[in-house]
């Protein structure tokens, strides 16, 4: 596949494939957001959607099963979600609840509905649920006193109820186990769970580890008993937390013992959650895999 | 595998291994150097990827750092895109993961490797029967077919790297050498742990094996593979060493007949003696000599590599008496030359020290050992140890350790080597290996560890204690799916479904959470995925699969698809939705939707020209949709009477449309004004009865809202595709507003009242 050249006028700030691979959305300093169809080896520019009003910063797809609908992140404190119906882009809601500029978006895992996570400079996290006759109202939760810059959901867990006795172990005992986790200007990483009885979400750990602003954190997307998240910094480290069985302790292993040459800016798992990819401003991606004893090792780089 | 971070992690500048736009002197080479597998193997082994193909044109030089270097890693691996975040940098670089493998090559050996996995039924487990009714054959039968996948499987590798080479791209040549080291770890376990135990008699496919004949066979095959030494250029540079000495003069010379006597290459030993002219020579020199040697070629001919092991005691016994023969005569040749022949009549006689000293690696003494001192595995720890005591294994590759370690018997700890040279055959072979029983034991020892979460940990697919073969197995399952190639997943559940020690629901949770990324496209894969979701019993995936089926039938302008799908998958909102969306359609056209399908379906007829039978559209429509589309089947048969000239008729079914109490009010306002105002009310000469008149003002007083947006837009699109269509008779008819339409409404419709009286 051939580069795509002068994607935007500005800055480049995100680039997220669809479900299938076959559709590109980029998002810029431009204010614009792009969407090149993916054929092959060639990509066609097919829609540059206009609406925000300063930098967007992120872009994500919704699950396809909700139809062509993509979610937008900008410094204008906005989050528009954009959708796609015989060929034409249309905003179909605006999510402004926040104060500052919107850093982080993420859609929830599917079976969960059309659920979008928000984090944004002024320092809340919220999570909004579009229904189709209109929005519910969102929750909104202070994560991160100086600012939230990164969020990402935990992967669908169906867990059995802590009062459920063992003997009977009807449906009625389990329950969703909906959890996220975000990053932070103030160098923590937190773990956020719902709480049914509070129909909020409740902090439930603060990782310290990092010395730096958190950049970017990811929970991998396997639906493994074992939870992974790894989360890098502007302190150039990426720390990988594990938990077992999605209770008890998190686990930190740092990723590599001497720190990166540079700040690192993203990590993400690949779909099966075996493959971090992790990129920085030592110009290099980073791709790293658990081996069979647990180590972490690295799996091939991409330089530029 | 083992080595730490650090140690995989290299300095990339100061080696300077990436080239800039600085380099000058590099360039011109690096032009020549431009390949489309964008990747470089480190010296380390690993794998640096660049952004672009040509080495030249980097977007950055190399020791360039606060560079903003950005990208997420998508659903499908071979899919993702790098970018920076930095001025004047706005190009995007697609590259896709390192080792990754969609070539209709590796496909191939997928599917035929999964085929010999699949074909094995039962014997994919291991069990020892221990109560009830033990049946003596069960055994036999269980190592036969084992034993015969594993050999299946290295014949599918050979065929594989053979079509790599076959291609003879630059590009393969890394991958060709990662499976040759394979291909040696795999030979060497079919060796010592998959041939010794082949039934003798009463197998299931009544073969009498020759097991001598396949271990001896196996034994030269693995260790001629595994490096192809001496090879062809190097016993040239020997016959070429001197013009002025006859070559069997020199003892490299003699060093090679015996390097090609411990690898069992009797047939290139012999030709190697032959082409060196020796036997001319000591038939004019020495006679006993002469004589010696001849007898040695003829004893190499008859090796008994098929033969049984009284036949090899008989021909060891021949090759002692002629090397005794040998030293206790006295001949002509003298100094070196007779002890070179001596130390080769000693060597093929099995003499210890003689196979050791003319060994270059352990391998070579390992395989001395079995030919031609005593052919059983009862001595080969002891064969192993003196081999690695005189030569010691080089490390430096990474099938050596391996095989000491197969050997050994520690089958464990050759599976992350496997891995990483190639994760299919590394899942397979540990597969097989666990149906063998050679993977058991481990996992008693994990199960100790893990005693604790012994209920949940099972319940998940890459859970040490369902033990290596099975995670090595769900990775690569995994991994097969990651490529987004479909033709290669039918293999990923297949290998999931097979794992045999999972459970069913961890299996199910696996095959639910996958099948939501299966890349379908055509009416089979389809057909595929839905039987997956019958078979593990996965609704929710069919429905998910169903909606995902819609959307992109919307996308493609397929309505009725659309809402089958939508019907299939319970969305009976968007089934409902998208029936008023035709409806709507239809009705500011004025005229029935160019959609011979839909029209089919509510005319209930058969389609000549489509060739619609009345199955198709029975497959078609649902029960949701023959109601959601009942408002549509009335408006066309509306039609079709009013292209009649049944004006009565039509009234009527216009008046049923707009009587229908699920009618929305924005479409009261759509009938109204584009079809009884201006065909019925405006014109004069049309009756109208009473009971109409009155009905239909009861609808007014009821549901007509002017000042409702909805209605408002519905009724400016009724405007506006007038104009649009030069339709300038409604176009003058309307008002421009709702209220102004009501107006005349009411007193046309008082009209009719009036003119029904008069």
């Amino acid at each position: 596949m051939v580069a795509i050249t002068n994607a935007h006028n500005d800055l480049i700030h995100d680039a997220v494939l669809d479900y299938y691979g076959k559709r590109l959305a980029t998002c810029s300093s431009d204010k614009t957001i792009k969407i090149f169809e993916v054929e092959g080896e060639s990509q066609k520019l097919v829609s540059t959607l206009t609406g925000h009003e300063g930098p967007v910063w992120r872009v994500d797809w919704a699950h396809p099963k909700f139809g062509t609908i993509l979610a937008s992140c900008s410094y204008d404190g906005k989050v528009i979600i954009w959708k796609e119906e015989n060929g034409r882009w249309s905003q179909i809601a605006v999510h402004a609840v926040h104060s500052a500029s919107v850093n982080s978006i993420q859609w929830a895992p599917h079976e969960y509905g059309v659920v979008l996570l928000v984090g944004s400079s002024d320092g809340k996290i919220s999570v909004v649920e579009f229904k189709e006759n209109g929005v519910t109202n969102p929750i909104v939760i202070d994560a991160h006193a100086i600012g939230v810059n990164s969020v990402s959901w935990a992967p669908a867990v169906i867990q059995e109820k802590a009062s459920a006795s063992g003997t009977d172990s009807t449906s009625n005992n389990f329950q969703e186990l909906r959890r996220f986790v975000s990053g932070g200007a103030d160098n923590l990483v937190k773990v956020w769970k719902y709480s049914p009885e509070a129909q909020t979400y409740v902090l439930e750990d603060t990782l310290e580890g990092h010395s730096d602003w958190v950049r970017d954190v990811a929970w991998s997307p396997s639906v493994l008993l074992r939870s992974y998240i790894a989360s890098v910094s502007q302190d150039r480290t990426c720390i990988i937390w594990t938990q077992e069985n999605n209770k008890g302790v998190w686990k930190k292993t740092v990723l590599q013992e001497d720190r990166f040459p540079d700040v690192l800016w993203r990590a993400s798992w690949s779909l099966s959650g075996n493959i971090l990819a992790i990129s920085g401003g030592d110009n290099k991606v980073t791709l790293w895999k658990e081996n069979l004893e647990g180590k972490w090792e690295s799996a091939g780089e991409v330089e530029q | 595998m083992y080595q730490s971070t650090e140690e995989l992690l290299m300095n990339p500048d100061s080696l300077g291994f990436v080239d800039d736009y600085d380099s000058k002197s590099k360039e011109d080479n690096d032009e020549s150097m431009e390949d489309s597998s964008m990747e470089d193997i480190l010296p380390n082994g690993e794998v640096l990827l660049r952004l672009t193909s040509s080495r030249k044109y980097q977007p950055l030089k190399s020791d360039e750092l606060g560079k903003r270097l950005k990208f997420k890693l998508s659903p499908n691996s071979l899919q993702n895109f790098a970018y920076f975040t930095e001025d004047k940098m706005t190009d995007l670089y697609p590259f896709r993961l390192p080792k990754l493998n969609d070539s209709p090559a590796f496909i191939n050996y997928v599917s035929k490797l999964f085929e010999i996995y699949d074909s094995m039924g039962n014997d994919r487990i291991y069990s020892v029967q221990t109560i009830g009714l033990i049946n003596s054959t069960f055994e036999q039968n269980h190592i036969e077919t084992v034993n015969l996948a594993m050999e299946a499987v290295v014949t599918e590798l050979e065929v594989y790297i053979d079509s790599l080479n076959d291609t003879s791209k630059y590009s393969n040549i890394d991958k060709v050498l990662e499976l040759e080291e394979s291909l040696t770890i795999l030979n060497c376990l079919k060796l010592f742990h998959f041939t010794l135990d082949y039934p003798t008699a009463n197998n299931r496919n009544g073969t009498d094996y020759n097991i001598r004949g396949i271990f001896i066979s196996g034994l030269i095959n693995w260790i001629n593979r595994s490096d192809g030494e001496p090879n062809s250029e190097y016993i040239e540079q020997i016959f070429g060493i001197s013009t002025e000495t006859e070559v069997f003069i020199l003892p490299i010379f003699w060093k090679l007949v015996n390097q090609l006597l411990l690898r069992g290459l009797f047939d290139q030993a012999i030709g190697c003696i032959e082409r060196s002219g020796f036997l001319p020579f000591l038939g004019k020199t020495c006679k006993v000599s002469s004589n010696a040697i001849l007898d040695l070629i003829e004893l190499l001919k008859k090796y008994p590599i098929d033969s049984d092991e009284s036949s090899f005691r008989e021909w060891k016994s021949l090759t002692l008496e002629l090397a005794q023969m040998f030293s206790n005569t006295e001949t002509s040749v003298s100094g070196e030359l007779r002890d070179h022949i001596e130390d080769t009549l000693l060597l093929i006689s099995g003499n210890q020290h003689k196979i050791l000293y003319y060994s270059n690696t352990w391998y070579e003494s390992v395989s001395g050992f079995l030919l031609y001192y005593i052919p059983t595995m009862e001595l080969i720890d002891e064969y192993l140890q003196l081999s690695l005591q005189s030569k010691p294994l080089d490390v430096t590759n990474n099938w050596e350790q391996s095989c000491v370690d197969i050997i050994k018997g520690d089958i464990y700890s050759i599976l992350p080597v496997l891995e990483s040279l190639d994760t299919c055959t590394a899942a397979f072979s540990a597969a097989i290996c666990h149906a063998k029983g050679l993977l058991e034991n481990n996992i008693g020892s994990l199960q100790d560890v893990m005693i604790d979460d012994e209920v949940t940990i099972a319940e998940d697919l890459f859970s040490p204690k369902n033990g290596m073969a099975s995670y090595l197995l769900s990775s690569f399952a995994f991994e097969l799916c990651s490529l987004g190639n479909r033709a290669v997943w039918p293999v990923a559940i297949g290998l999931i479904t097979l794992t045999p020690t999972l459970t069913t629901s961890c299996k199910k949770t696996a095959i639910s959470e996958l099948m939501h990324h299966y890349p379908f496209e055509t009416n089979d894969d389809i057909e595929w995925m839905l039987s997956v979701c019958a078979k593990w019993k996965l609704p929710h995936v069919a429905t998910s699969l169903f909606t995902k089926l819609g959307s992109s039938m919307i996308y493609e302008g397929k309505t009725i698809e659309a809402m089958t799908n939508f019907s299939k998958a319970g969305k009976f909102d968007l089934v409902k939705d998208y029936s008023w969306t035709l409806f709507e359609a239809s009705a500011i056209n004025g005229r029935p939707l160019d959609d011979e399908i839909l029209n089919a379906i509510v005319t209930n007829k058969e389609n000549d020209e489509m060739f619609l039978s009345e199955d198709i559209v029975n497959n078609l429509v649902t029960g949701a949709m023959r109601q959601t589309l009942a408002p549509y089947a009335v408006l066309y048969k509306f039609y079709q009477a009013k292209e009649r000239e049944f004006w009565e008729e039509a009234l009527a079914l216009l008046v049923t449309l707009i009587e229908f109490q699920y009618l929305p009010s924005y479409y009261l306002i759509l009938l109204m004004a584009k079809f009884l105002y201006p065909i019925y009310l405006i014109d004069n000469s049309k009756k109208v009865s009473e009971k109409t008149v009155i009905s239909v003002i009861d609808v007014i007083e009821k549901r007509w809202d002017s000042n409702d947006d909805k209605c408002q837009n519905v009724y400016q699109a009724i405007l506006d595709h007038s104009h649009d269509t030069n339709d300038e008779v409604l176009a003058k008819l309307l008002p421009d507003n709702l209220d102004e339409l009501l107006i005349l409404i009411r007193q046309k419709l008082s009209y009719k009242l009036c003119q029904e009286f008069m």
